[in-house]
């Protein structure tokens, strides 16, 4: 499907471009109220001194500027990341943001979001086969030895945490002798015999040890459905592609908490890695012909996490049910292996039918792990908020000075019937009813 | 095939947008859309064919009900957005003497998500706030609702009443039901939002 | 040496947003106005700015606006606070569209937690940045729950919370946001004004506009549509009070206030809409404020025991 092609012969954009110099608008005239700290500094002109003291703080002692190549070629995991929660593929991009934000990971991703959230889409790719996977690293924990063999490839897994003091005073001529030997160790034929690798889940799949496990909704057409979040809100139930599309743009440290509380006993899913791989996968379009198009390789992490699978409802279990295994699913952006695990640990245990625990639980998941969203939410605190405090303030207030002229006589049981035309408070309800006062925001 | 040059698909689109939605916000309120030189096919108003240019793209369907071939062109190749059946479409492109059919079949929406439903987009001859404007049959429709202080009373001529009794009956069950917007030769157009009750009279 | 990057060159599109998702979040107002009070689900594309922040706003204001239109934008009642600021100079940077601090003048205001004293007209749009658009996500955490009471029109638990405060402080507490009843139909959350400003939704001449960006729901309250906000028969809504007081810089009172605390922690009350404060200290001019019942008795009850001020 195409999107925005549509008469553009008469485009007439307004050139916004961000690199001009901003000019202030001219207005008839300036605010002139002094009311605590939201006037004082004189709002536009305290925002530039803002920014130019953030900027001095970025540079301010003096060192050689950073280039976006340097970061993106030694910056390689950090960008991973964020590419991934910035939900765009583009490298440079990421280490143009990650030193505009002085290395601030969410604030990258965020600025990724923002700019991704602007370009045209042309093209919707084709789905990108990981069979066919360029492999770097592709371990499994289920089996010893699996066909192709463990690949340990590039991880930090196995270098002791120890940190190492001769980087201080890393050199150039340093990283030069250590490629060269690197290189020097590789044989010409060893580097040609890397290929593909099957898969893992294959084999079991071939003994018929594996069966799709989900909620009726996922098997439903609305369930089944191929949809974008980034075309249209959420709706819950929400089908297994757009959770999965919500968890491949969500915040690591997010949703490794909650994969954790559910390995750890808040929901039960403590699976095995079937398969963790990490590589290159083609990415292929439909031009307008219906031609196959190549437009470059992207660098994935993809996880197959295998757990045990329960054949149906207590009730509906009969003595002869047999139990197998389901698999939750992980792929995000980069190498980023943590976010892949836990982002398969989720996916099986949404697929639980239950809302017994956090990470069972669609929405609480889904909602609360996106980095961009709770991080601007949980920030936005830093707003002025003296009206809303105000309304609360003088009902507070009211009642206080209630309570104190009714010390003696005690208050009446109400009956109170609704005015609005709508049906009365029940008493069972009463007792659903944590609420004391609604949210204010 | 109808290549519309002339419309700017930034400020145009603004433009008639925020027109639609002054007419959608006060219903019985009539705007004109036009100030942009288009060619649209046979059988669709100059105005329905704005509403479409300005608000149909690539993730909506519309359906045609006249001339379905030349239109349905038309808004495939100026807004990319895709035919589908009447029960289906976003959008649907009536005539004010259609049958009530095609208007009975567009989707309602649901309980919890109302806003799945149709816009309904019917050419009808003209809109008048005043009855002696025209000697044409005219029906006499008497707004009332969210928009409207009080009541308002609007003059259609070229409109089936078939088509509103219909109306009404798709949107008894608030807040399901369908968006309709009236046009006709002179660009005007009329809004009757599903939170509107009307009352027709004959003239 | 370096390479340079001709691509980083980039340019936006007029008012920011790309013409497919203007269209998008038009066709979702138009359906919001159908509606009103009814939350429309939509894509919400992330902005330069931080959720939470006002995307809901800017994106609901930016696909409305054209190159006519005069801006305004006020936050917490402001037109100086530091994000008003910001979203001012982004809305201008990207539109080119004249601002204005006057409220009269304006064609589209965009909002934070307040309606402006002045009484707009039916040529104007106010634009609410919306926290939490749910009115029931206090009495209801899950929002397939909250579709079906509000596609059931099942509200019993929200009027039981209400209830149960005043069971408890013998008043209802909600303090901002206090939810209403639109069109006899819909709970909506007027987002988080005060109670001062709840009347002025009723019936007014002005559209009402409310984008909740982080939240992904727009919804709307068109002219000339009841607005009620919850109460029983015998425990009203009331506004606050700010009985017998006047405000520090204009001697005046009838207007929302803001309590200023000094380093002594004496505190002094002056008007928080900074329009409405400026004409009255500047202009000499009371501005044409909205006409409601609750109003009508602050304004009667401060003529009653007026003194000589200035």
């Amino acid at each position: 499907m195409l999107i925005g092609q549509r008469n553009t012969t008469n485009y007439k954009p307004l050139t916004t471009n961000y690199t001009t110099p901003y000019k202030p608008p001219t207005t008839n005239r300036k605010p002139k109220t002094t009311m605590g700290y939201v006037a004082v500094k004189g709002g536009t002109e305290a925002i530039a001194n803002s920014i130019d003291l953030v900027e001095f703080y970025r540079i301010k002692d003096e060192t050689p500027p950073i280039h976006i190549k340097q970061l993106q070629a030694q910056f390689r995991l950090a960008i991973d990341k964020i590419m991934g929660e910035g939900s765009f593929y583009a490298p440079e991009y990421g280490a143009l943001a990650l030193k505009q934000v002085e290395g601030d990971v969410f604030e990258a991703a965020f600025i990724m979001r923002a700019f991704r959230a602007t370009l045209p889409r042309m093209y919707y790719s084709a789905v990108i086969d990981t069979r066919n996977m360029f492999v770097q690293r592709r371990i499994s924990s289920s089996f010893r030895d699996i066909p192709g063999g463990q690949v340990l490839g590039p991880t930090y897994d196995y270098t002791q945490r120890i940190i190492d003091t001769r980087l201080a005073d890393e050199s150039y001529e340093q990283v030069q002798a250590f490629l060269e030997q690197f290189k020097a160790r590789i044989s010409e034929t060893d580097r040609k015999a890397v290929t593909t690798f099957g898969k893992v889940i294959d084999m079991l799949r071939a003994q018929g040890l594996l069966k799709g496990v989900g909620n009726r909704d996922d098997e439903s057409e609305e369930g089944r459905r191929l949809v974008d979040i980034t075309r249209e809100a959420i709706k819950f139930p929400a089908p297994r592609s757009a959770r999965l599309q919500m968890l491949a743009r969500a915040e690591t440290g997010g949703i490794m908490a909650l994969g954790y509380s559910s390995m750890r006993g808040y929901g039960g899913v403590h699976p095995t890695v079937g398969e963790l791989r990490v590589g290159l996968v083609e990415v292929n379009v439909a031009d307008p012909s219906g031609r196959s198009r190549y437009i470059g390789r992207i660098r994935v992490t993809e996880a197959e996490m295998i757990t045990k699978a329960k054949t149906g409802k207590k009730s509906e279990r009969s003595a002869g049910s047999v139990p197998y295994y389901a698999i939750g699913y992980g792929l995000c952006f980069g190498q980023n292996e943590t976010k892949a695990i836990c982002m398969g640990i989720l996916d099986r245990a949404m697929r639980n039918g239950t809302k017994d625990a956090p990470a069972n639980d669609q929405e609480f998941v889904l909602y609360h792990t996106d980095g961009i969203e709770a991080m601007g939410f949980t920030n936005h605190l830093k707003l002025p908020h003296y009206v809303t405090f105000q309304s609360g303030l003088n009902n507070v207030r009211r009642a206080v000075a209630k309570s104190k002229k009714k010390t003696e006589a005690k208050p009446t049981s109400p009956t109170s019937t609704p005015a609005n035309g709508a049906s009365g408070p029940s008493a069972g309800d009463a007792e659903r009813m944590p609420t004391e006062v609604l949210t204010e925001l | 095939m109808i290549r519309e040059t002339s419309y700017d698909e930034v400020f145009d689109a603004q433009t008639h947008f925020r027109l639609i939605m002054d007419s959608m916000a006060r219903p019985g309120k009539l705007n004109v859309l036009n100030g942009v030189a288009i060619q649209p096919p046979d059988s669709l108003n100059r105005a329905s064919a704005l509403i479409g240019l300005g608000l149909l793209n690539a993730d909506v369907s519309f359906f045609v009900a006249r001339n379905a071939t030349a239109i349905t062109t038309y808004f495939t190749v100026n807004t990319a957005s895709r035919p589908a059946p009447a029960a289906e479409a976003d959008f649907l492109f009536l005539h004010g003497n259609d049958s009530p059919q095609h208007l009975d079949a567009a989707k309602p929406g649901t309980l919890t998500y109302p806003d799945t439903n149709a816009f309904v987009i019917i050419d009808v001859a003209s809109i008048s706030l005043h009855p002696d404007q025209t000697t044409e049959p005219r029906l006499q429709l008497t707004l009332s609702g969210p928009g409207v202080n009080g009541q308002q009373t609007v003059f259609v001529a070229g409109l089936n009443e078939a088509l509103l009794t219909t109306l009404r009956d798709k949107n008894a069950e608030y807040p399901l039901g369908i968006d309709t917007i009236l046009t006709d030769q002179n660009d005007q157009i009329l809004c009757i939002p599903r939170s509107n009750r009307f009352v027709v009279g004959g003239l | 040496m370096i390479p340079t990057f001709k691509k980083f060159d980039t340019q936006f599109n007029f008012a920011f947003i790309d013409e497919n998702t203007k269209r998008e979040i038009r066709r979702k107002l138009l359906k919001a106005i159908c509606i009103p009070g009814y939350q429309v689900p939509y894509s919400s594309p992330e902005m330069p700015i931080a959720r939470g922040w006002g995307t809901g706003g800017l994106h609901v204001t930016l696909s409305v606006i054209g190159k006519d239109d005069r801006f305004k934008i006020i936050d917490q009642g402001s037109d100086a606070s530091v994000n008003a600021c910001n979203l001012r100079d982004f809305v201008h940077r990207v539109t080119h569209c004249r601002v204005t601090f006057d409220t009269h003048e304006a064609t589209l205001i965009q909002t934070r937690h307040r309606i402006p004293e002045e009484q707009l007209n039916d040529g104007q749009i106010l634009v609410f940045q919306v926290p939490q658009p749910e009115p029931l996500r206090a009495v209801e955490r899950y929002e397939t729950k909250t579709r079906e009471m509000h596609g059931e029109a099942d509200y019993a638990r929200m009027w039981v919370s209400l209830y149960e405060a005043f069971v408890r402080y013998g008043d209802i507490m909600q303090g901002a946001g206090y939810p209403v009843m639109v069109n006899g139909r819909h709970i909506m959350s007027p987002s988080p004004i005060p109670r001062w400003d709840v009347p002025n939704l009723n019936q007014s001449d002005c559209l009402y506009l409310f984008g909740a960006g982080r939240e992904k729901r727009l919804y709307a309250v068109p002219p000339h549509t009841d607005v009620v906000p919850l109460e029983f028969e015998d425990v009203k809504f009331r506004i606050e009070q700010f009985s017998g007081i006047r405000c520090s810089m204009s001697g005046t009172g009838g207007a929302f206030m803001d309590e200023l605390y000094n380093d002594l922690g004496d505190f002094r009350h002056v008007i928080n809409d900074s329009d409405f404060l400026d004409k009255l200290v500047e202009r000499k001019t009371r501005p044409q404020q909205w006409s409601n019942k609750y109003l009508q008795e602050v304004l009667d009850e401060m003529n009653a025991n007026t003194d000589p001020q200035p």
